[in-house]
């Protein structure tokens, strides 16, 4: 949960709790029909891919995925800073 | 103790009142002019308080009640027994003696007045009147109460109102005053240590603490016409500046403490009054009122007279709340609260906690208020930006859940293309893509391809079960005897055949989907897997065919006799229709794949799933296909024998692992109490498959057969799937998984995560979750 906090991490809930035709067309993006899924897009996406977590997470598997993007977050703001300013 | 009082002290308190109005008519102006000169001394042959004693014994016991009555003389006080740093309290001693002895302290009848007196700091506890002490006592084997006197030598100080004081040293005796089978020896109230439980409540950076003790101190306990004090004191975490709400029944932007009371007695609840006043503040753009410091709640409840002592009264209630930093808030959090009031048995009540929602306590009734204004928000709240959220979102719409303005959502829409796949990576395979390897797009295909593969593999291998594979070999002996040595007969027998089962899988496959059609609605069918009552089915039925397999019971043995006839047919419709009654012959035999197979195929669209039904009629098909093509091959095949029996219950336990894997599933969905529920019924499930298989073959006779291979193994049955059903309604609190930590949770919209990562260049993570 720290972490979360610590990277900045916009949190985005979906809830298909009535079954919605919107969310289900969405879920199929990832081909998925089954929830829970979390989906973690890193800041540069698409260059990099998303990551998909399915059923019930182990904090573990999350720790893994922030760990990831973390790398991800600080190489593309590295390499914005390296950029020859004008 | 007041029973004595009210069956025989009127008649003596009345004649010594008669007394005393005798004596203040003589004495008192004339002391209370003394008095005035400051010199009260002089009167002590004629003293303030008059007492008498009497002690009455249960009937049949040794013990009793030993009372001493003070008649006091107008504008006179005694004091209490409460030992203060102020007047000398009342004392009474009881003379030793082998005869008696008191078994408690000595209490009085009524409650002392507070009143401050000039000279002394604290307000003093003051008897006029008449006021009778009382104690219980035990008398010794062989005395007899009707001779016995108890000397007594009662101390203290005696004073005229807002004036002089005499010290008073007064005998008095006891003497029997009868027998009473209704005394109750009031034993002496000694409250005994009470933990006061701090509760840590879920999802909240705060602890919580309560207790209901009586309003008039704990010398005493909680009696019929008390009144008692619900404390609840909330201490918000300091470590990052935490606040509580201020309590509020007003609708707020924020979410004010609430106490709602569900279980009361009907008695009256009013409160609270508020130990500190809230500080102003801001949350959501409006103005707030809330705690940083430790706050605590007082909730009046009055108890009527027409409680009963010795009974224990439930009291129960809610608590919703939310606690926030200056940038932050946690979810709102729930939690109930429960005492039990022993009537008469003690003064101090902890309550017991258990988690909850903030609705529980909305809902929940709530205490009159005793002042508007006292503690609560002073002022009306207003919110900051206009509220266009719908009714049926303000129920659930918790602050923590943001929500876009319809503006932001329709640029949101804008971004969004729902044909669009996105690109990720499951979480196995991170460690083969590396960041930078730039991942790969989504595998759509694959699994369809995989799945096309499984369905022909499949297909292939339901030739192996035991129902079909007999079947095989006779089947294109057939085609070689009707086409004698022409290859090309052989070949054209070989694709009826094959056409039959194609025909008839799309037939069963489209009955299939109607049915599904009729079922579900307009959605993919996977999603039915989030439904616990749609696994729970699934898992019922693979269990059963896994029991099938496994040699517990037969089905559809029936069937397979009706191919014979068939095969007598002449032609290449003969064939055709062979390839159909394969199809239904193998289907009891199938069923294990199919049912394994479906829970993929089902999620797929209706096209999808139409053409995996046709490759696994193709694979069913394959062998034949092949052997038609080169007959010779037929002498090689294994010969049917036990082997396929082996065969058969070995995939029976690969049906129950699969059963394993959708129980996980399951109990996700209802957790452990769901989940060891469901087991529980598929044991008597199994149970019941048993007795099926034992007693219903037609070898047995009909009267056991009916009892034992049906009635009995439907009713087990039916127990077992209403146990289902019931493990299915157990819900899982997954949801709350959301309303930890204090973070802040989006509403997704169509293009929300387009338009985020397009604006904000931020790590997101989106849950897709129900709450269900």
């Amino acid at each position: 949960m720290a972490k979360l906090r610590e990277l900045d991490v916009e949190l985005v809930v979906v809830d298909d709790t009535l079954r919605e035709q919107r969310i289900a067309r969405d879920l199929l993006r990832v081909d998925r029909s089954i929830i829970p899924v979390n989906l973690i897009y890193p800041p540069n996406y698409p260059e990099e891919p998303c990551i998909l977590l399915e059923g019930l997470i182990s904090p573990g598997d999350a720790l893994k995925v922030l760990a990831r993007m973390e790398l991800i977050q600080n190489g593309s703001s590295e390499s914005l800073a390296s950029l020859p300013t004008p | 103790m007041k029973l004595i009082l009210k069956t025989k002290l009127p008649l003596v308190a009345v004649m010594l009142t008669v007394l005393a109005i005798g004596l203040a008519n003589t004495n008192a102006q004339d002391l209370f002019l003394k008095d005035q000169f400051g010199d009260p001394g002089i009167i002590s042959d004629h003293d303030p308080v008059t007492l008498s004693s009497e002690f009455k014994i249960t009937t049949g016991k040794r013990t009793g009640i030993l009372a001493v009555t003070a008649e006091i003389a107008p504008n006179w006080h005694v004091f209490s027994m409460k030992n203060t740093k102020g007047p000398i309290p009342s004392k009474i001693s009881v003379a030793e003696s082998k005869d008696y002895k008191l078994i408690g302290k000595f209490t009085a009848d009524r409650k002392p007045e507070l009143k401050s007196e000039a000279g002394f700091d604290a307000p003093c506890e003051e008897f006029e009147g008449t006021v009778t002490w009382s104690a219980p006592i035990e008398l010794a084997e062989t005395v007899d109460p009707k001779n016995l006197v108890i000397e007594m030598v009662y101390n203290g100080q005696s004073c005229v109102t807002n004036g002089g004081c005499i010290p008073l040293t007064l005998d008095v005796a006891g003497k029997f005053g009868g027998f009473d089978d209704q005394l109750v020896a009031k034993p002496d109230f000694v409250q005994a240590p009470v933990k006061i439980e701090t509760f840590q409540p879920k999802g909240l950076h705060a602890t919580i603490k309560a207790r209901m003790v009586r309003a008039a101190g704990t010398d005493e306990p909680i009696s019929p016409g008390d009144a008692i004090k619900l404390e609840i004191t909330a201490t918000p975490d300091t470590s990052d500046t935490w606040h509580i709400y201020s309590y509020s029944l007003e609708k707020t932007q924020y979410m004010s403490t609430i106490v709602g009371f569900t279980e009361t007695n009907g008695w009256k609840v009013k409160g609270p009054t508020v130990s500190e006043a809230p500080e102003q503040g801001e949350a959501f753009g409006v103005a707030a009122f809330y705690h940083h410091h430790p706050v605590t709640w007082t909730f009046e409840v009055k108890i009527p007279d027409s409680a009963e002592s010795g009974k224990s009264y439930p009291f129960k209630g809610a608590i919703g709340f939310q606690t926030c930093t200056d940038s932050g808030c946690d979810a709102p959090a729930g939690v109930t609260f429960e005492a039990n009031i022993p009537m008469g048995r003690a003064s101090i009540i902890p309550v017991k906690w258990e988690n909850s929602t903030y609705g529980t306590a909305k809902k929940a009734d709530k205490a009159e208020l005793i002042d508007k204004n006292s503690g609560t928000d002073p002022l009306p709240v207003v919110p900051a930006h206009q509220s266009d959220e719908d009714p049926q979102n303000k129920e659930s719409a918790s602050p923590v859940l943001v929500e876009d303005t319809p503006e932001e959502i329709e640029a949101m829409a804008q971004l969004y293309n729902p044909e669009q796949k996105i690109k990720y990576l499951v979480s196995t395979e991170m460690d083969e893509n590396p960041v930078g390897s730039g991942g790969t797009s989504s595998r759509n295909q694959t699994t369809f391809w995989t799945a096309i593969f499984g369905a022909f593999v499949g297909g292939m291998l339901l030739n192996l079960m035991p129902c079909v594979f007999p079947v095989l070999g006779l089947k294109v002996m057939g085609f070689v005897m009707q086409a004698g040595s022409d290859p090309a007969k052989i070949r054209k027998h070989g694709i009826a055949f094959t056409l039959g089962l194609v025909v008839s899988m799309w037939i069963l496959a489209g009955i299939i989907l109607t049915v599904k059609l009729a079922m579900g609605q307009d959605i993919n069918w996977g999603a039915q897997m989030g439904n616990p009552y749609f696994v729970c089915a699934i898992i019922v039925l693979l269990f059963l065919l896994g029991l099938n397999m496994a040699g517990v019971f037969e089905i559809g043995t029936s069937l397979s006799s009706v191919g014979g006839k068939a095969q007598q047919k002449k032609g290449y419709s003969g064939s055709f229709l062979s390839g159909v009654l394969t199809t239904l012959i193998a289907t009891p035999c199938s069923g294990p794949f199919l049912g394994a197979a479906m829970s993929y195929t089902l999620a797929q669209s209706a096209f999808i799933a139409m053409f995996l039904f046709t490759v696994f009629a193709l694979g069913i098909s394959a062998p034949y296909l092949v052997l038609s093509f080169f007959p010779a091959l037929i002498n090689k095949l294994p010969k049917p024998g036990p082997w396929m029996e082996t065969f058969k219950v070995t995939m029976a336990f690969a049906l129950f692992a699969t059963v394993a894997f959708f129980m996980q599933a399951f109990g996700g969905q209802t957790g452990v109490g769901g989940l060891s529920w469901l087991a529980m019924a598929l044991v008597v499930i199994g149970l019941a498959a048993y007795f099926y298989g034992n007693w219903s073959e037609s070898s047995v006779k009909p009267f056991k057969r009916w009892t034992f291979g049906h009635i009995m193994p439907a009713l087990i049955a039916a127990i077992g799937v209403w146990m289902c059903y019931d493990a299915a309604n157990q819900v899982s609190i997954v949801s709350q998984i959301h309303n930890v930590g204090g973070l802040e949770w989006q509403k997704w919209n169509p293009g929300k995560i387009e338009y985020s990562l397009a604006k904000k260049k931020k790590i997101i993570w989106v849950d897709y979750t129900a709450d269900w």
